[in-house]
């Protein structure tokens, strides 16, 4: 059975050039991407920032951010698959946005009913016997972030290009003896492809894979830290 | 407060520890700090015009001073199950629609269901029509210990086609067509 | 895991109708291994498309697969029928006239869940298969599904639907659905076309005996039964000795002259039901209507409907949902054989399959 995170959400993050004060709450309940309330009450919310060089504001369900060289749609509360259809239905409006990039982000913080079980964690995944070697006494060590990157065998010898996966576990600041877990699914948009925009390809791509990038998360997650409990002592 | 050159660097601002998609500052991010009423403050003192009245797409410019900002978008939310759902059909005597969900978690099978109109928040109301479709959320929320159990139910919201978009309907439509052959007739 | 047994011999004909609380699919076997399919829906165990997972079992290979009819493009009798193209390639792939228009192709451009995901999956179906095949073709009344030999006998399948005044009201009804050519407001799913005039009943003439599958085609008084029974051509038919039901036995699915012009007396009887929401298909009417016109006569399903999920996970969502039914609960098949020169059909119930 999956394990269950104890706290779920999502990000869809871009890169590229944005005109931030487009993206008020006003133009998208304007572009029917958000209701009224939500609209009204982030309008109204003294935490808003709308100007060309940055967007700020929030809803009950997500926060947008949205600075000259990225955009930021994260979600609030319960995570739903409203957040994919607003990400889908900005950059839909937007076309000609310069994209280049794209990540479908996931994150889950895990609790452990015993201190014993969040320390297994960090001891099968670092192992704490080659960094106690350096300072023996009276110190000793502990995980503080592990990332893996996932990338496809046959990318050649540029490590920076090319779609990838990027992982990582680090002990969690929201839950006592937790781990938070990151899956960020990155994308590269590549130019007008086929006479398509970037901000249309975006639009795509976040539409027909950001469910199974969630599904893969949830997968990734419970396969580490049910295997990482598991492992012998 | 001046604004420095610009710096390019990654850093890791949003509380999730995303990594890899650094932000270039023009700013000294520990010094900018974002306060309450901060937008028209925040207008005054750095010269950013409030533009929270521009409607249109305009062409992207070129920054003249960039911000950074440390928000923390509050996520407590431990999700028990998650459906998509369509609305098959609508009873406004009754106060109820009846549904279709499809749970995205694990292998459950579809259900069907009435749900109370009550359960659709205002802002959603004048999209409940058969057909429509809805996300329903079942979740914990955690806040400083206290476990409660919450719901959620939100009606998915789409753009109007785009001429692309519309284009690609007609033309693959024109191609499938284009497919289609007739049979004989039967003796 | 249903045991079906042994393939037909190979002068046996045969028609297995199979069916969960919410789906059709309908396998025929004409004689000396020569099958044609009408119409989808998963297995649930398997999630295979139920006639490919029955012909597996019985042996039966790719090519033995001549037609595969797509008899209209709701969900419930489409399910899979995109991987059924797949796995019998080289068997004819056809869908109703219906479909021929612009109209129709732009509405399964627009409503499928590649290009909106959420959306039908009827429509996905239809557009997936359309997408990979070179050919499809197009049926209506009179319109040859497939005419082969077997066991020396000319075995003729024929559609005896839809006729063209429908195609009128299917156009109209699908450009409702259509995005503007300007951009205009999105669509959710489109409600089907009510009544059901654009759907394939078939006629196969066995060459000495015959049946009649009746798919969801609903009456109308220019179109849909009336129409068909008060065509000459199709009054002119072998008279069917086994019926699949249109419409899940529906009053509206219903016309008085399919029993007496179309069919033998007593024929042998199957049929799926339809459980969506509010909608239950046969009501007790239409089953004592329907056992009126024979004994003979069976349904794929009848299993309970209660929910299936996660004990506390029911619980909470009693408290947002009332009557939660599970869609798909039960599945089963009905099979009639026999050899032609034989009066008969042998029935036999598979899973949940049980007389009406």
């Amino acid at each position: 059975m999956t394990r269950t995170a104890d706290i779920f959400g999502s990000s869809v993050v871009a890169v590229g050039a944005f005109n931030p004060a487009i993206f008020s709450p006003d133009w998208l309940e304007r572009n029917k991407l958000i209701g009224k309330g939500d609209a009204d009450g982030a309008t109204k919310s003294s935490a808003i920032i709308i100007s060309h060089q940055a967007t700020v504001f929030e809803t009950e369900w997500f926060a947008l951010q949205v600075l000259e060289n990225q955009f930021s749609l994260t979600s609030k509360g319960a995570l739903t698959p409203a957040i994919k259809d607003l990400a889908v239905g900005i950059f839909s409006l937007v076309p000609h946005t310069p994209i280049t990039a794209l990540g479908l982000n996931f994150l889950a913080h895990f609790k452990f009913g015993a201190e014993a079980e969040y320390h297994k964690i960090g001891d099968v995944l670092a192992p704490k016997t080659i960094w106690d070697g350096l300072y023996p006494e009276g110190r000793s060590a502990g995980m503080q972030v592990l990332s893996i990157r996932i990338q496809d065998a046959d990318r050649g010898s540029d490590l920076r290009t090319g779609n990838e996966k990027r992982i990582s576990i680090q002990p969690s600041d929201k839950v006592r003896f937790g781990v938070l877990m990151l899956l960020n699914d990155h994308r590269e948009i590549r130019g007008s492809a086929d006479g398509i925009f970037p901000a249309d390809q975006a639009a795509s791509i976040v539409d027909s894979d950001w469910q199974s990038s969630c599904d893969d998360a949830i997968r990734v997650f419970d396969y580490v830290v049910s295997n990482a409990l598991a492992a012998r002592d | 407060m001046t604004a420095t050159s610009t710096v390019s660097r990654s850093v890791n601002r949003n509380s999730y520890g995303f990594q890899g998609y650094g932000f270039q500052t023009g700013l000294d991010l520990n010094s900018v700090s974002v306060r309450e009423n901060s937008s028209t403050d925040f207008a005054k003192n750095f010269g950013v015009q409030d533009l929270r009245t521009i409607p249109e797409e305009k062409e992207v410019v070129a920054p003249s001073a960039g911000v950074a900002l440390d928000r923390e978008p509050d996520i407590d939310a431990a999700v028990i199950q998650l459906w998509e759902g369509r609305v098959l059909d609508v009873n406004l005597e009754n106060d109820v629609m009846n549904v279709l969900l499809i749970a995205k978690m694990g292998q459950v099978p579809d259900h069907t269901a009435e749900i109370e109109l009550q359960w659709v928040v205002d802002q959603d109301r004048d999209l409940v029509v058969a057909g429509a479709v809805f996300y329903l959320t079942l979740y914990k929320k955690t806040r400083r210990g206290s476990i409660q159990n919450s719901q959620e139910l939100r009606f998915r919201r789409r753009p109007s086609w785009t001429k692309v978009q519309v284009q690609k309907v007609y033309s693959d439509a024109d191609q499938m067509r284009a497919k289609m052959r007739a049979r004989p007739i039967a003796a | 895991m249903i045991d079906y047994g042994a393939a037909p011999a190979t002068d046996e004909i045969e028609i297995a109708v199979f069916g969960p609380g919410f789906g059709e699919a309908i396998a025929v076997h004409v004689g000396e291994g020569q099958w044609f399919l009408v119409d989808s829906c998963l297995e649930p165990g398997s999630k295979l498309p139920a006639s490919h997972h029955y012909l597996k079992q019985l042996g039966v290979s790719a090519n033995q697969v001549k037609a595969i009819v797509a008899s209209h493009w709701h969900d419930d009798h489409v399910r899979g029928i995109s991987e059924l193209a797949d796995l019998y390639p080289d068997a004819d792939f056809l869908m109703s006239s219906a479909l021929n228009s612009i109209e129709a192709t732009a509405f399964l451009s627009a409503h499928n869940a590649i290009t909106a995901p959420g959306l039908s999956r009827g429509a996905t179906e239809l557009y997936k298969v359309l997408q990979r095949r070179a050919n499809v073709f197009h049926v209506h009344q009179r319109s040859s599904i497939l005419e082969l030999v077997a066991n020396g006998r000319n075995i003729r399948v024929a559609a005896l639907s839809p006729v063209p005044a429908a195609f009128t009201q299917s156009i109209l009804h699908f450009a409702q659905y259509l995005p503007d050519k300007k951009g205009g407001s999105p669509v959710n799913h489109a409600p089907e076309l009510k009544p059901n005039l654009e759907a394939i009943a078939i006629h196969i003439d066995f060459d000495g005996d015959a049946a009649l599958l009746g798919s969801d085609l609903e009456d109308h008084h220019s179109c849909g039964w009336t129409a068909v029974v008060s065509d000459a051509w199709c009054a002119a038919r072998h008279p069917g000795s086994a019926y699949k039901v249109a419409h899940h036995g529906s009053r509206t699915g219903e016309q008085p002259e399919i029993w007496t012009t179309l069919l033998e007396q007593s024929p042998s009887i199957s049929m799926t039901p339809f459980n969506l929401g509010s909608v239950k298909l046969p009501t007790d009417e239409d089953r004592v209507r329907i056992r009126s016109k024979s004994k003979a006569a069976y349904i794929s399903s009848g299993a309970s409907k209660r929910p299936e999920m996660d004990a506390a996970v029911l619980k909470r969502l009693g408290d947002v949902c009332n009557k939660l039914t599970r869609v798909n609960a039960g599945f089963g098949a009905i099979r009639l054989r026999k050899q032609i020169s034989v009066r008969t059909w042998t029935p036999e119930l598979f899973g949940d399959a049980c007389t009406l």
